[in-house]
């Protein structure tokens, strides 16, 4: 039987330097077939063009402006694998991580997705890459669910066909929370393989730091309106409403609050892609409200 | 000398701090308390002689102590944080009291160090708590809006409960 093919699917905005990096070593993959997708968000710095002289195998797609993770579904949509890796433009699987992954993947047909083990490495150390793990367990195996790292993720594709695996009106932040509920609400699970490493570059233009406190906050009231049983969304509003104030009074910053009436001002479109997940789901599922509030800076 | 690492943030920012935080304390004993899902992926870093697992699946939580920890001791608890402020790690610090150690450090973001001593943690949850105070008044001001907001919406979109 032929092996799987797999579709490897990155999203990049104006970071050429790093694209140029990915690539390169997308092609030092142990692992065939694989088909590579790169969705452009508009880059300004030359992003697409480069992709298109220096790697034409990759099919490249570019977007007419910024949509952030939406950009993913349309990679996702133009797929033809049986699995995809979600890459970010500046992460790299280890040259054997796509084969463990399909190991994986065809070892339990219940898997929906494969969290990598998202390592960060400096420029340095890349040349010095530290060799991979073979202990694997699941996340159920300690009596809770988790979610997954988006910089470095196999995901099951009949699970992505949609066009919708990711929230588009979350732009960044928290889309993998919210992918999370529906993959274990589908019946499928989420495992963590060390074994599978992805490589996060320590890039000069890391951009988290000032959008992460508001995307982080607002989306995570998506998240518990569009997944959440109704009482439960009820209540874990009220504590989000006072983590929110608190963090403000403690930090001394109203990015909170503006992130907090943002969310509210877009409940209208959100319920109305409410989707809510067996309240099962949500108690086993590990949400790490607090983390969200430790972002500014 | 005895270290214990509570792994308060996320990998990423292990994995950038893990050889700045073992030059600090050349030839110590690092060990390293994370919950269970992380259990797999602390074990990689070198010079790391043991993981213990924080048997809760909430946060570290002075009310909830690790038990995987009963009779053991340590020199030093060092607990980083994921901003240069260590605003919103509190509960973490306070969590360290029920360790067994002689000294109690952070470390935030930019590689600064703080030593923290037992009144300076209480203090400092004392504030915290009249935040608190202040953050739940403000809250339930907000829930009465939003509540009504809430009603409206399901009214108007035809949403599912």
């Amino acid at each position: 039987m032929s092996a799987p093919l797999v579709s490897v699917v990155l999203v990049a905005w104006n970071r050429r330097d790093d694209v140029r990096i990915v690539l390169g070593k997308l092609r030092r993959q142990t692992y065939r077939p694989i088909e590579v997708v790169v969705v452009d968000n508009a880059s300004e710095d030359g992003t697409a063009e480069l992709v298109a002289a220096d790697f034409p195998e990759v099919r490249l797609i570019r977007m007419p402006r910024n949509v952030g993770i939406a950009a993913y579904n349309t990679g996702l949509a133009a797929a033809s694998g049986v699995y995809a890796v979600l890459l970010d433009d500046d992460s790299y699987p280890a040259p054997d991580a796509i084969s463990r992954m399909v190991r994986r993947f065809e070892s339990d047909p219940s898997i929906g997705v494969v969290a990598f083990d998202v390592r960060h490495v400096s420029a340095e150390d890349e040349e010095s890459e530290r060799s991979t793990s073979n202990v694997v367990r699941g996340f159920a195996a300690s009596g809770y669910t988790m979610s997954f790292n988006g910089a470095g993720a196999g995901v099951r594709m009949e699970l992505a066909r949609g066009g919708d695996f990711y929230p588009a009106e979350f732009f960044l932040y928290n889309n993998e929370l919210d992918a999370a509920f529906r993959v274990w609400d589908a019946g499928y699970s989420i495992v963590y393989d060390p074994a599978c490493v992805v490589y996060h570059r320590h890039s000069p233009l890391h951009r988290d730091s000032r959008r992460a406190p508001y995307y982080y906050v607002r989306n995570i009231f998506w998240v518990v309106w569009r997944n959440y049983p109704c009482r439960l969304a009820a209540r874990t509003t009220l504590s989000l409403f006072y983590r929110c104030f608190y963090a403000a009074l403690e930090q001394r910053t109203a990015v909170y609050v503006r992130a907090m009436l943002d969310a509210v001002r877009g409940m209208p479109a959100v319920l109305r892609a409410r989707r809510p997940v067996a309240l099962d789901t949500v108690s086993r599922m590990r949400v790490a409200y607090e983390t969200f509030f430790t972002f500014y800076r | 000398m005895k270290i214990l690492l509570i792994r308060s943030v996320s990998f990423q920012q292990v994995d950038r701090q893990w050889e700045e935080w073992r030059k600090r304390f050349p030839g110590a004993e690092w060990y390293i308390l994370t919950h269970a899902h992380g259990e797999a992926a602390a074990g990689r870093y070198e010079g790391l002689r043991r993981v213990f697992v924080y048997p809760w699946k909430s946060p570290f939580c002075w009310y909830r102590p690790a038990s995987c920890l009963k009779g053991e001791s340590f020199d030093c608890v060092v607990v980083p944080f994921s901003n240069a402020s260590g605003a919103g790690f509190g509960n973490v610090m306070l969590f360290t009291l029920t360790v067994r150690a002689r000294r109690r450090l952070s470390c935030n973001l930019s590689g600064q160090w703080r030593e923290w001593t037992c009144f300076g943690i209480f203090a400092s949850a004392l504030v915290r708590g009249m935040t608190a105070v202040a953050a739940g008044c403000l809250a339930a001001l907000a829930a009465v809006p939003f509540a009504l907001w809430w009603v409206w919406c399901f009214l108007r979109g035809g949403t599912r409960g």
